[in-house]
């Protein structure tokens, strides 16, 4: 399959003032929310990323919908850099690649009617005449499965459940034929009993639209559920990736060895799950060359406090970067994974 | 018992009209038990712990019902006797501990400050207190000087169980303890809250949507829909053999990321609008059994077990309706074309 998106490498820093999480002192301090991740998106497929809060979850998100821009490497969408754009083909882009969030309360709009809101991207595009346009927003309703659309046209979205909400924003995402949809958590806000509908929505919309999905959340059985394949960061690198069923199955990076089993588990009899319990992060980036997660690792050695991993296929498809698992993530001279 | 609840009723009143939140819930638990009591968001969970402690917005109130805890009805005291039940005997940690703690104060003085509010000890007794309690919930001592916003989600969590701690209650109330944070965090202030509760002899009343969690930490489980409880039991007989097809939709919602996948089930629809409910079971207009029945009577509470309770016409027939459940979506077959 082609890649659509290919992180090339890519890192991203920012200048914040102060800290308020960690309690240091104030003045500028360099946060490293990225730290050149490289890995593609396949045209069709439903890429998971996972990853606690602070990993660079949502920074890949904005990265891929250019809201913002790498401090280093690239950003390709079909090839091309997304540095490069400019005009007409940057308006392009921004048609092509839309965005879903997690809270559908707070990113709709609660004094507009449900079709003013599904039509906007229309006009910001000028996409269609009136006739058409309103065409096209009974077309996306009733393809996020608001049906009769013309029942959901002339309502506000106070009026709507919490799902029927995060409906409507994907109708407004998909109002625009994009073939790149980035959910950032869009279900995690929402009650469990209808969690299930709108990851089905999203796994059809993938397969009758030709859509490739960027599904970004902390909680890994919606990922297991929605996702072909799955990436795990922390912070701020790549260090797994995979087929969805091969990475949540046979983990080979401690770290997703002890996401998954941190996860609780359903069992009404019989024994429980056991407690491999890490000691506590800290968030401080390390100033040499290292594997991040060392501190934590229950399996770290020498080589891990001395050098930086790399990612390494193991399997067909599933990479890792471990010094548990290979020789080879031992960075040559010029080499890349 | 040491807590027992008793067909209360809690009612806000709102513009649209008289909402009942909690409409006729019992429930109790011993000491030492913990109990989970799961819902979705508006099925009242919350107005109960408010109700029981007694901190329920100005617009709410308790229409009918008894909590007693230690025999002593909590609904009649006055404010002041209530005062010295909270904390003391209940306690509560929150879903976001910066709600519970002030900003502007080091944690330790905020600890002190509880300890001698209510009890007769001098400040360098309650500072060596509040020491234990940041060792026993595994926080380093000296972070005792530290001001709220220089610890963490997961610590900061840690604090406020410290602080719940403080006074020994007999019962912890934990309102989503833990659904703000990541899951590797999750895991340890879960370790530590079961550690809580076989060292210091705790009950816990565990409030949360999260059916796995509920499964890991709870002994009987009480399960809410629109203000009212629809099944209780032992977590075993709940989980292991629910009886009310809410309950059964609720496990099969929850995807498991570690076992084979079977596929999910969402529950179409939304709750009843509380102002007016509906004559029959609240349930049914979103159930794929239902019937002219259950839409005309609603279900009484019944044990379909020792034990185990479900508030379902069809309750006896329960077996029927999980095999139905386990063979694909009943949702989906029975609301074929409806969004």
């Amino acid at each position: 399959m082609n890649p659509i998106v290919v992180f090339d490498a890519v890192t991203r820093i920012f200048q914040v003032r102060g800290s308020t999480e960690a309690g240091t002192a104030p003045g500028a301090r360099i946060v490293q929310a990225l730290d050149r991740v490289s890995f593609a998106v396949r045209e069709g497929e439903i890429l998971g990323l996972a990853g606690e809060s602070g990993s660079g979850k949502s920074t890949i998100a904005e990265l891929m919908a250019a809201l913002q821009t790498p401090t280093n490497g690239r950003v390709l969408f079909n090839g091309e850099d997304l540095a490069g754009l400019r005009g007409a083909g940057r308006r392009e882009f921004h048609r092509r690649v839309q965005m879903i969030f997690q809270d559908p309360y707070e990113s709709i709009n609660p004094q507009h009617l449900i079709r003013w809101w599904v039509e906007e991207p229309l006009e910001i595009h000028g996409i269609g005449a009136r006739a058409d346009r309103l065409e096209r927003v009974r077309r996306a309703l009733a393809q996020a499965e608001l049906r009769p659309p013309d029942a959901f046209l002339n309502r506000y979205p106070h009026q709507l459940s919490g799902g029927q909400r995060q409906r409507v924003a994907i109708a407004r995402a998909i109002v625009l034929e994009p073939s790149l949809l980035v959910a950032d958590e869009p279900v995690s806000m929402l009650d469990v009993s209808v969690r299930a509908g709108i990851l089905r929505l999203l796994r059809r919309l993938r397969d009758e639209l030709d859509l490739t999905i960027l599904y970004i959340s902390h909680d890994l059985s919606t990922v297991r559920y929605i996702a072909d394949r799955v990436a795990i960061l922390y912070q701020g690198k790549l260090v797994e990736i995979g087929g969805t069923d091969a990475v949540m199955r046979t983990p080979l990076h401690p770290y997703t060895q002890a996401l998954m089993s941190a996860v609780p588990t359903l069992v009404v009899a019989g024994p429980r799950r056991p407690r491999v319990l890490l000691p506590a992060g800290n968030g401080s980036a390390a100033t040499t060359p290292s594997c991040r997660f060392a501190a934590r690792c229950p399996h770290a050695m020498n080589v891990c406090r001395q050098r930086e991993p790399l990612l390494v296929e193991l399997a067909p498809g599933h990479a890792v970067a471990c010094f548990l698992h290979s020789e080879a993530a031992v960075p040559q001279p010029g080499g890349r994974a | 018992m040491l807590l027992q609840i008793e067909d209360l009723v809690v009612s806000y009143r709102t513009r649209a009209g008289l909402v009942r939140a909690v409409d006729g819930v019992s429930l109790s638990i011993a000491a030492g038990q913990s109990v989970g009591l799961v819902g979705e968001s508006g099925c009242g969970k919350t107005t109960v712990t408010r109700a029981l402690l007694r901190i329920l917005p100005p617009n709410g109130f308790i229409e009918r019902g008894r909590v007693l805890l230690e025999g002593v009805d909590l609904t009649r005291l006055s404010a002041s006797e209530m005062r010295r039940v909270r904390w003391r005997r209940i306690a509560m940690v929150p879903q976001s501990a910066m709600n519970a703690l002030n900003p502007v104060l080091r944690v330790g003085d905020q600890l002190v400050e509880t300890i001698r509010i209510h009890e007769h000890v001098d400040a360098a007794a309650a500072w060596r207190r509040a020491e234990d309690l940041f060792e026993r919930v595994g926080i380093e001592r000296r972070r005792l000087y530290d001001y709220p916003h220089q610890f963490s989600g997961g610590m900061r969590q840690r604090v406020a169980i410290a602080m719940a701690i403080a006074l020994r209650p007999a019962l912890l109330i934990a309102d989503e303890p833990t659904t703000a944070l990541d899951v590797l965090v999750q895991d340890r202030i879960l370790n530590l809250l079961e550690q809580l509760r076989a060292d210091l002899g705790l009950a816990f009343l565990y409030i949360t949507h999260d059916v796995p969690v509920v499964a890991e930490l709870c002994d009987a489980v009480a399960v809410m829909y629109a203000g009212k409880i629809v099944e209780f039991g032992p977590l075993a007989q709940v989980f292991g053999s629910p009886s009310h097809p809410y309950t059964m939709g609720l496990l099969r919602a929850s995807p498991k990321p570690a076992a084979e996948q079977s596929e999910l089930i969402s529950i179409p629809g939304a709750p009843p609008n509380l102002v007016a409910p509906p004559r029959g079971c609240r349930f049914a207009e979103r159930c794929p059994f239902a019937d002219d029945r259950c839409h005309l009577a609603e279900p009484p509470l019944e044990a379909v077990a020792p034990g185990h309770l479900a508030a379902c016409h069809f309750a006896a027939d329960a077996p029927r309706m999980r095999q139905t459940m386990a063979t694909g979506d009943a949702w989906a077959r029975a609301f074929a074309g409806t969004p």
